[in-house]
């Protein structure tokens, strides 16, 4: 019996999966040990072939990998042909009311401020002009900023998502005190003012925690903002795992599992984190969107990386000023003027990467679970 | 129910404790001297006797004790470092934030209720999915990048709203007149304003900016919650009756569908003070946030422990009063909840 379940599984791998796949149990097969006409589909197969229906979803699955391809490994190479780095400054790139040159710049080198530049004179090229009255390339910095920003949004989702599901899981399995201590801690995090905690504990602790980078793999800062990050943040994943093991710890298969013995850790990694992966990776996806924005919000207050460092965030907020360093009832004042460009690319950037990640995460919920209505 | 009230009770007023006791302890890490802030060329022996006066010689606990004891005692919420009484500053900023809470969260539910309607009547159609990118759209631009093209667009192009400051809804108040660096200082008396009319025109934008923040979240659970409602059985019934759609919508659908959604704009007043302290930077409004903004960076003198305490305290009390007074009420608003609970 078992050679031959062995030999129909293999019969049927063996064959191209046909145009359409259906759910198995549509069109019941001819029972044959060597061919099938439909071949069983798996799990994840099945969430594939969804979500390749969902076209916006694919479009935005696409433009997040340009996005990283373009980030991570285009930086060095723009940096390269342009000739200079992020955090290098220019007297040109700015004209004498220090208003950044504007896109498609060739901004001479030279040390002069005023008068005409002598011929001769080797220039580079500002492809999106200049960041601010400092003149560095924006280019540049948008691309080494997206690196950083992208780095710190993950680095805070893994935390995030990682803590919620330990506490999601242990307060929906085992109920109880386990659950009201759970369930406490989590009123409490959404009910404090995340603003207020967050400059409290970018006040104080994260001096301590920037210069970690781990042998440089990291930006300076990126650790101590995702520790941030991710520690507000954590209630989201965490009430959503908690429900869903509420409801999966009735079903009969972990009844079964308990009943030939499995241990409690056993039952939760090895039958309860499967059913878990869908959430998991749907709001992953979500937090990270939100990550993102988080980390713009936390550079208005003047708490994210520090300068020259750049990420989406500080480029905005260069733009428009952090609120700590403001007096009350007057408006945002800069001691330059800002450019339309200079707040126009990383909004865009910033935009067009949190919508694709909201879009491909709406795109995975609805393929993992196509009757569900959220 | 009586003991159901007495429970969430018990438990709102730990959480009380528990966020005012973390903000204290947090804050207490920050390294501040106040004394030496108010009076930098005091001697030793000046610098310890204002330190008595603030009370900040004392430890953290008996501190935080005294703080409890003032507000259980006498409704006070204490003596700021450097800015008077406690109660005065909240008393001041805290109309305006609450209206632009209150009237952020009527936008709100104007602007999302016929996006959430559109989208689960159009569900899995373009429609739904535009709606849906135009909500995410609030979020992935930062409310200071909206407030600003808001405030750009309908005051710097239009001439239509003001830039901002608050207009009283009760009373009068004198605005500082807009005027642009280089001109002379407009002549005459300030203009005043109060009033119905100017208090909303005033705090339009404001309202605008804070829907944004939180209209992606909102659609999408309304969506959910008519889209569950609409497949329930008794929707079919009404149907199957012959009953108009506009009829099921207006008799059976939206009730239950909303009620929900109360609970959520109770839950999320903690989330509001942060939008509202980025609302009130933007259009420079003195609210709680700006106040809260305004204590941490020591904007008039040192770091001010009090002020960012009651604050901290005045929000977190109106989150539990809220949800409380959300829970009960829904008890009734919905009877299948009451008779679900009281078995227990």
């Amino acid at each position: 019996m078992r050679h031959l379940r062995r030999s129909i599984f293999e019969g049927t791998r063996r064959e191209p999966l046909p145009a359409l796949p259906g759910v198995p149990g549509g069109a019941v097969p001819a029972i044959s040990v060597e061919r099938s006409a439909v071949a069983p589909v798996g799990y994840w197969a099945q969430i594939w072939h969804r979500l390749r229906k969902d076209r916006f979803a694919l479009v935005c699955g696409a433009w997040l990998i340009v996005v990283f391809v373009v980030l991570f490994a285009g930086a060095p190479i723009v940096s390269h042909l342009v000739g200079h780095g992020p955090d290098e400054q220019f007297l040109r790139g700015a004209d004498l009311s220090r208003k950044p040159v504007g896109p498609w710049t060739h901004v001479p080198i030279t040390f002069s401020l005023y008068g005409p530049v002598p011929p001769g004179t080797k220039h580079t090229l500002f492809v999106l002009g200049a960041d601010g009255p400092l003149g560095r390339d924006e280019l540049v910095r948008l691309l080494y900023g997206g690196q950083v920003s992208l780095e710190i949004a993950i680095g805070a989702t893994l935390i995030a998502v990682g803590l919620g599901l330990t506490l999601g899981m242990a307060a929906g399995y085992y109920g109880g005190w386990t659950d009201s201590v759970v369930s406490r801690i989590t009123e409490f995090t959404m009910g404090f003012p995340v603003l207020l905690l967050l400059i409290a504990i970018g006040t104080t602790i994260s001096d301590r925690f920037d210069f970690i980078t781990f042998h440089g793999v990291l930006n300076r800062g990126v650790f101590s903002l995702a520790i941030v990050i991710g520690l507000i943040t954590w209630f989201y994943p965490a009430r959503i795992i908690r429900a869903e093991v509420l409801r999966l710890r009735e079903e009969e298969f972990v009844e079964a599992a308990r009943m030939v013995g499995a241990s409690n850790r056993r039952i939760m990694g090895r039958h309860l984190l499967p059913h878990l992966a869908a959430p998991i990776i749907v709001y992953s996806s979500l937090i990270l969107a939100t990550n993102i924005v988080l980390e713009a919000s936390i550079s208005f207050l003047g708490l994210g990386v520090r300068l020259p460092t750049a990420t989406w965030g500080n480029m905005l907020s260069s733009n428009w000023g952090t609120l700590l360093n403001l007096s009350p009832g007057r408006s945002l004042y800069l001691a330059w003027e800002p450019s339309f460009w200079t707040s126009f690319m990383p909004v865009i950037a910033i935009g067009s990467t949190v919508l694709a990640f909201a879009g491909l995460g709406e795109g995975l919920r609805r393929a993992f679970d196509p009757r569900s209505i959220q | 129910m009586a003991a159901q009230i007495a429970r969430r009770l018990l438990s709102g007023i730990l959480l009380l404790f528990a966020l005012t006791l973390v903000t204290f302890v947090i804050y207490y890490e920050i390294p501040a001297d106040p004394a030496k802030a108010l009076c930098p060329d005091c001697t030793a022996t000046e610098i310890k006797a204002i330190d008595h006066r603030l009370g900040v010689d004392e430890s953290v606990l008996v501190q935080y004790g005294n703080f409890i004891w003032r507000i259980v005692r006498h409704g006070d919420l204490g003596q700021g470092f450097n800015s008077g009484s406690v109660n005065a500053t909240v008393r001041a900023a805290a109309p305006i934030t609450l209206s632009l809470v209150v009237g952020g969260a009527l936008v709100l539910l104007l602007l999302s209720f016929p996006l959430a309607l559109l989208s689960a009547l159009k569900a899995q159609t373009v429609v739904d999915r535009a709606v849906l990118m135009f909500s995410i759209l609030g979020i992935a631009l930062h409310p200071f990048v909206v407030g600003a093209i808001l405030r750009g667009f309908f005051n710097g192009d239009l001439h239509v709203l003001p830039h901002g400051q608050y207009c009283p809804l009760f009373g009068t108040h004198e605005l500082v007149p807009e005027y642009k660096i280089g001109e002379p200082y407009p002549a005459g008396p300030p203009p005043t304003c109060g009033g119905l009319a100017d208090w909303s025109k005033h705090l339009l934008l404001p309202w605008l900016t804070f829907a944004c923040f939180f209209l992606p979240l909102y659609v999408r659970m309304i969506r959910a919650r008519l889209l569950e409602t609409l497949g329930e059985q008794y929707v079919v019934t009404a149907r199957a009756k012959g009953a108009s759609e506009l009829r099921i919508l207006r008799r059976h659908v939206l009730k239950n569908a909303l009620l929900p959604i109360t609970t959520m704009l109770a839950m999320d007043m903690g989330t509001a003070l942060t939008a509202a302290i980025y609302v009130e930077t933007v259009f420079g409004l003195p609210g709680l946030g700006l106040s809260a903004i305004a204590a941490i960076s020591g904007a008039n003198g040192p770091f001010d422990l009090p002020v960012i305490l009651a604050i901290v305290f005045v929000v977190a009390t109106t989150i539990v009063v809220l949800t409380l007074l959300v829970d009960l009420a829904y008890g009734f608003l919905d009877p299948r909840i009451r008779l679900r609970r009281e078995p227990a």
